[in-house]
């Protein structure tokens, strides 16, 4: 498996050019189909001719949403152009999340940026990668508004929990593991002792990953500070350029009153974060 | 790419079948060979320590020793029928689990679960098996693609001609994905769509072109089908299949709910009852 149909979140924000590049680079490792989508936030449950006739300032907002979103394409078209790529596809979508889901249905990773923490999450940025991984069922790229050298390059690390969204995960990571060539599969254990099952079940994933051509090897940490501060000091140590995790594991409500292993991992991140559900 | 392919190795009558298929795509792909045996000895214990009424009546010290010979018995019976079969690598695990369980646990570090179709209602496991639909359950509770291979499969070509239920779901995108291997060496794979009608909003103005132009990308030489009929979606797949002369079906698994399969269609019991080629499932 390989991807050959990527889609990459356009919008104006100041994290799109890390998130345009990374996007186009992996299109063109990966020989693929690149799709570009600017979402216009105009709901597509509003009949056309309700824009039209509605009034005109109905019709100006919609219209200056459209462009906005028009614009954003043509900065996203300027940033890319220096990469070797057929054209991407480009499209004006309605809708904001919800719009990307439909679309993303049909591609084999979808690209979008860690999440501003200063932002109000409701129903902006901030809600994507949750609301894409749980509709949609693709796989995510998030990209760290601030990526270092070392993204994609360096090894992958990999959360492994034995969970059916980790297994998920490593299965939509392997093109870019393999492409990447080495990873290191990180359990992390409660208190101070690795169970003996938790061990066994970290080293039969290094087989597998090896058995995928990935040079892999097995690390081990303790939860100190929480699962997410520790994988993401794991990833610090080993120097990663990915990581891969599988994505909002446990029920919305939880993660809302207790925050989550992904909430934290998205916060803070410098690494780009491969996520499914 | 399947790399790791586990194949359920239980004395059933069916083995032969469900062997002769995980060989083939072994050999076809390149894949090691993972043959699960299990004596359900954890699960014995487990019930009859809690004094649980769903318990067999106990059996004696000896008869575990007997079961453990039995697993024993039918790896070293699966390590030769592999060989002959000309398996390049293949390694056989023995466990005291639940089989349903221990495949869970095996499938996470493998590509592809090899099992055989459900028997009708009222013929009883020949294991300790407390699953019914063991296909079905272990798509749904796991991460992995679940081939599930018919009892009179010979040795055709897997896929062949492949056909793909599409409905537009999650699970149905998941089962393509997990295909791709298979359908990205098919002689032709028709993409089938039924009664898009009944789902308003799911398919555009041409159902299936999207699809489609997804698993082109993925060099697979497909074709969109539409069909509409007041049988079931079960049917007109099984019936796509015969005439294609299929070796392969794929589509989603959605578990028991008469209403979302009425709804969603996808796999239908009788599709997991009856398919007549291997049907790959995923959830």
């Amino acid at each position: 498996m390989s991807y050959k149909t990527i889609l990459v979140h356009v919008d104006d924000g100041p994290a799109a050019q890390p998130r345009f590049r990374i996007a186009a680079d992996l299109a063109r490792s990966f020989d693929a189909h690149l799709i570009a989508c600017a979402p216009t936030g105009i709901s597509r449950f509003i009949p056309p001719d309700v824009i039209v006739h509605a009034g005109t300032q109905l019709a100006n907002y919609c219209s200056a949403m459209r462009a906005a979103a028009r614009h954003s394409l043509d900065r996203f078209t300027r940033i890319v152009s220096a990469h070797d790529l057929p054209a991407a596809e480009e499209r004006v979508i309605d809708d904001d999340a919800s719009g990307l889901v439909l679309h993303a249905r049909y591609a084999d990773l979808v690209v979008v940026s860690q999440p501003d923490g200063a932002l109000p999450t409701r129903g902006s940025a901030g809600e994507l990668p949750a609301c894409l991984l749980r509709e949609s069922g693709r796989p995510l790229l998030v990209v760290p508004r601030l990526p270092d050298a070392r993204s994609l390059q360096g090894k992958a690390v990999v959360a492994w929990d034995g969970s059916v969204e980790a297994t998920r995960a490593i299965t939509a990571a392997l093109p870019l593991m393999r492409a990447i060539g080495s990873a290191s599969v990180i359990a992390i254990h409660r208190g101070q002792t690795l169970t003996e099952s938790a061990g066994a079940s970290c080293i039969a994933m290094v087989h597998y990953l090896r058995s995928h051509g990935i040079a892999t090897q097995a690390i081990y940490r303790p939860d100190a500070h929480g699962i997410g501060a520790a994988l993401l000091s794991a990833a610090g140590d080993e120097h990663a350029g990915l990581l891969v995790m599988g994505g909002y594991g446990h029920s919305p409500l939880r993660e809302s009153l207790f925050g989550g292993v992904t909430a934290t991992v998205l916060r803070s991140t410098t690494v780009p974060v491969l996520l499914a559900h | 790419m399947y790399k790791t392919i586990v194949v359920l190795i239980d004395g059933a009558a069916e083995q032969d079948s469900r062997l002769q298929a995980a060989a083939l795509l072994a050999n076809d792909h390149g894949a090691h060979l993972v043959g699960v045996a299990s004596t359900g000895l954890n699960w014995l214990r487990n019930a009859m320590l809690s004094g649980s009424f769903g318990a067999p009546v106990p059996l004696p010290e000896g008869d575990f020793q007997r079961l453990r010979d039995d697993a024993g018995e039918r790896l070293e019976a699966f390590r030769k029928q592999a060989a002959r079969l000309g398996v390049a690598s293949f390694e056989a695990h023995a466990n005291d689990d639940d089989p349903a369980y221990a495949l869970l646990l095996e499938s996470r570090y493998a590509d592809l679960v090899v099992l055989s179709r459900d028997r009708t209602a009222g013929e009883a496991s020949g294991t300790l098996g407390r699953v019914a639909h063991l296909p079905e359950y272990v798509a749904l509770h796991g991460a992995r693609p679940v081939l599930v291979v018919p009892p009179d499969y010979a040795d055709a070509a897997i896929p062949g001609t492949a056909v793909v239920g599409w409905d537009g779901s999650m699970q149905a995108q998941r089962a393509i994905s997990a295909a791709l291997p298979l359908l990205a060496r098919a002689a032709s794979v028709r993409l089938a769509i039924v009664n898009p009608d009944r789902r308003p909003g799911m398919f555009g103005e041409q159902p299936g072109a999207d699809m489609a132009l997804y698993l082109a990308r993925h060099g697979v030489r497909v074709e969109v089908v539409c069909e509409r009929t007041v049988g079931t979606e079960g049917e007109v797949l099984m019936t796509l299949a015969r005439d294609s002369g299929a070796g392969l079906l794929v589509t989603g698994a959605y578990g028991h709910s008469r209403y979302r399969e009425w709804v969603l269609g996808g796999v239908t019991r009788e599709l997991l009852e009856r398919a007549p080629v291997p049907l790959l499932i995923a959830h």
